[in-house]
């Protein structure tokens, strides 16, 4: 069957990405969505906080999902519920698998919006036993929140991103106890109000540069032994300790799930685990794009709406006038920035360069260097957790052979 | 008494230290008055918005009260959240208990809910 | 055919036959018992009165990789053997994964715990054989017991007490017990005056069948029952047919692991981070089970502890 335009991912990403190409004229979309109802990752995120930036407001995210449903379905278009995408070609083939059986969808253009997956404790090489107890933060929250089941009532938890914190907090209002949260880092990687809001307001203890070493317990899980870590991120002899719980939650990590683009034959970037793309998010593949989690980790699900509806957009452009012939410059990560998106730009407009910094200060400076063109912005403060962005007037881009962004401390 | 926190309001994130004196509140390191403020509401009164989830007859319910509430208050809302039954429609928006926290914020539903569905 | 799970506490013997019960007052009568309890053989024997061998074992650990990095090794490679075994190997497995251990260590009480100087042991003598082996893309570790017993040799014999033992397989035990089977058979079938089963089906058909078929192939059986196109564990490609085809085999897959080990549901890259929920739901839908009582492998590995909300 031939469809215009495909959006494999009905969550935040996929939701946008169809609206915004509708509205620039496609109509023939369709979006695959492997669970029973669309909204993604959102439906389980039930705290505030989303929206900030966009609607202005502190959405929950079943409420920010919502807003982009409703425009979804009063354009009409289609959201394919409870299929599964098993298979994507670069001929742009979308091979797919539902209760009525497999089929595959001719797609004029791709859009990935895949979103991601969680690190599992497994990667981690934690010794100890295999016992009943452990959770990935995410399924913890599932259950929590989707299914109601509370998992335990005495919780570690090893990460201190945001999903962490969320689940520090959303444990001990259900009755838990958190006994700490443990970073490997020397800082957190989550937001300053979720510290506060998530940690601080129920004294629960944060252990930075500290690691589980080992998993105890026959059946359920009865213990962690933690211990501090030096600064290559190695155990320290004699600084174990062992704490007594019922439950760990792991929030070690979001990786992007690409193994459809993989099969497409893209290639990643290993800093971003997502495909290279232009400032339009076009991959590798002339008329597949790519937007939101699975191009790379977001932390406020309002720029990934807005990577969306780039992609949205360029999709419906690519539809309407074909591949053109562009002239790329790459972009790069200079001192301290872990990596910059897209990986390349098109000459002749504004482009703006999305970027992680490696370490957190404060009074940063962000070094923008396009051939002779230096330019510099200043941030009150600046953390690897928070993605960072700054745009690139078109008038610098025009004889510069690339790119780079660095991120220093103000003299 | 006196504290010691980070604000909350912007990224700059301010330390800041509060002290209770005669009757008011003692804000320093705050770069902006939205600090002085949040401060202030975090030594007098401090409070949060609570969200939470509600058992309907097929899955749970996201919900989240209808104003921020006295911080002392949460867990007791939370106890009044998980008595509460929800066994018919609902409308996103809509407010399935009055009065939450024995001061009468109500609880709003987070999404629409239809009891028929499974 | 049926199964019980349970640890066998004692034995009686009667005219009847043999009369095994747990410690939990469930039994299981058998006119004829086959001792194949590997770490555990010399306590079963004990059980039944004989008390003719001892058995040890050594714990080991292993690291499996993503599927990603099953091309890493085309071939099993592994160092000379010594007496203490194979050794440290590094090879591809069945299902595509990346493989690296075992490491040998004496223990006197049974544990399938790794240590946390594992997999300092495995990794250095893995680099040893193959270069550029991708330890980022490690997604579980796990061990197990290899059990000896002190003949050193398979011990493959009926007891005083008139059961088999099959004790003691050691290395190159994998590759022989279609053998040792027979062989066990060919005894106990002798020893019952049994006939041959002209109805016997020999081959017992995977679990995991479902994602090599065509895609014609697979519409044939989704038509038939539309949870063959419902995938459940997005890694591994299980679909819902086939957890269900667990939960109803004989005997049944009534925990997260046992469905785990017949589909591979909760065996990939995510390690049940997506899937394991909906098979937790499906065991409370088939069994009618409530949310307190699923287990991850029986008894009191409870997944939900916390109650309800």
């Amino acid at each position: 069957m031939k469809k215009q335009l495909v959006i494999i991912g009905g969550g935040p990403a996929g939701l946008a990405a169809a609206v915004a190409a509708y509205d620039a004229g496609v109509r023939d979309i369709a979006v695959i969505e492997r669970e029973e109802r669309a909204g993604g990752i959102l439906k389980q995120c039930i705290h505030n906080g989303f929206g900030l930036t966009r609607f202005k407001e502190s959405m929950t995210g079943p409420e920010y999902a919502q807003r982009f449903l409703d425009e979804v379905n009063a354009r009409g278009i289609e959201i394919m519920t409870g299929t599964f995408v098993t298979g994507l070609g670069a001929d742009k083939k979308v091979t797919c698998m539902n209760e009525r059986g497999v089929f595959t969808l001719e797609a004029g253009a791709v859009i990935l919006a895949m979103g991601c997956r969680e690190r599992s404790k497994g990667a981690l090489n934690i010794a100890g036993t295999r016992p009943a107890g452990l959770f990935s933060a995410g399924t913890a929250q599932k259950y929590v929140n989707i299914y109601g089941h509370l998992p335990g009532r005495r919780v570690v938890i090893l990460g201190s991103g945001d999903i962490g914190l969320i689940m520090a907090r959303r444990m001990t209002l259900e009755g838990a106890k958190v006994e700490c949260v443990c970073e490997i880092m020397e800082h957190s990687g989550g937001l300053r109000r979720n510290i506060a809001q998530c940690l601080d307001d129920f004294g629960i203890p944060l252990y930075l540069e500290h690691t589980i070493v080992e998993i105890k317990g026959k059946e359920r899980v009865e213990s962690v032994v933690i211990a501090q870590v030096d600064k290559e991120k190695k155990p320290i002899l004699g600084t174990e300790r062992e704490i007594f719980c019922d439950t760990v939650l792991f929030s070690v990590g979001l990786i992007p799930e690409n193994e459809l683009t993989k099969g497409a034959g893209l290639a990643l970037d290993p800093h971003t685990k997502g495909c290279f793309v232009d400032e339009n998010r076009e991959t590798d593949i002339p008329g597949v794009f790519a937007c939101g989690n699975v191009l790379h980790v977001h932390d406020l699900v309002d720029f990934v709406s807005e990577e969306a509806e780039v992609a949205g957009r360029a999709a419906a452009a690519y539809l309407a006038c074909g591949e053109r012939e562009r002239a790329y410059i790459p972009t790069e990560a200079g001192e301290n920035v872990g990596y910059v998106l897209p990986q390349r730009a098109g000459k002749g407009k504004d482009v703006k360069l999305y970027f992680r910094v490696r370490s957190a200060f404060r009074n940063a400076v962000i070094r923008v260097e396009a051939g002779a063109a230096v330019k510099t912005y200043r941030r009150i403060a600046v953390a690897p957790g928070e993605m960072e962005n700054v745009t690139v007037k078109a008038a610098d881009l025009a004889d510069a052979p690339s790119v780079r962004v660095s991120v220093v401390r103000e003299a | 008494m006196k504290r010691e926190f980070v604000c909350i309001e912007c990224p700059r994130g301010c330390d800041l230290t509060a002290e209770t004196a005669q009757g008011g509140v003692i804000v320093a390191g705050n770069f902006c008055p939205r600090g002085k403020m949040y401060a202030e509401a975090e030594m007098t009164c401090p409070r949060r918005i609570v969200t939470s989830t509600v058992r309907a007859a097929h899955g749970m319910i996201p919900v989240k009260t209808g104003g921020e509430i006295r911080k002392e208050k949460i867990f007791e809302a939370m106890a009044r959240i998980r008595a509460l039954r929800v066994d018919r429609d609902v409308r996103q928006g809509e407010a399935l208990s009055a009065d939450i926290d024995g001061e009468g914020t109500p609880l709003i539903a987070a999404a629409s809910y239809r009891n028929g569905e499974r | 055919m049926s199964a019980c799970s349970g640890a066998a506490a004692g034995a009686q013997q009667s005219a009847a036959g043999w009369r095994i019960f747990s410690a939990d007052g469930r039994e299981v009568w058998a006119r004829a018992v086959v001792n194949c309890a590997g770490a555990g053989a010399e306590q079963v024997a004990r059980l039944f009165g004989d008390a003719f061998f001892r058995i040890g074992f050594r714990r080991g650990e292993y690291m499996l990789f993503d599927r990603a990095a099953g091309a890493h090794a085309v071939h099993t490679v592994f160092s000379v053997p010594t007496k203490a075994g194979k050794g440290v190997l590094v090879t591809p497995t069945a299902d595509g994964n990346l493989l690296a251990g075992p490491t040998s260590v004496e223990e006197e009480t049974y544990t399938t715990a790794v240590r946390r100087s594992a997999f300092a042991q495995i990794a250095p003598k893995a680099s040893a054989m193959l270069k550029n082996i991708p330890f980022g893309q490690v997604i579980t570790s796990f061990a197990g017991e290899r059990a000896y017993s002190d003949r050193h040799d398979f011990i493959l014999e009926w007891g005083k007490s008139g059961v088999f033992h099959a004790a003691g397989i050691e290395s190159p035990g994998l590759t022989s017990s279609p053998a040792i089977a027979a062989h066990i058979a060919k005894e106990v079938s002798a020893a019952l005056g049994a006939k041959k089963n002209a109805g016997f089906v020999p081959v017992r058909r995977s679990i995991h069948w479902f994602k090599d078929l065509s895609a014609e192939e697979k519409n044939a059986v989704i038509a038939q029952d539309a949870a063959y196109g419902r995938i459940v564990c997005r890694c591994e490609e299980v679909t819902l047919g086939e957890v269900r085809d667990a939960m109803r085999q004989n005997p049944p897959a009534r925990t997260l692991d046992g469905i785990k080990l017949r589909t591979r549901a909760g065996m990939g890259r995510c390690q049940s981070g997506f899937c394991q929920p909906s098979v937790f739901n499906e065991l409370m839908r088939e069994f009618g089970m409530a949310a307190k009582e699923v287990t991850k492998f029986g008894g009191k590995s409870n997944v939900i502890v916390g109650g309800e909300l």
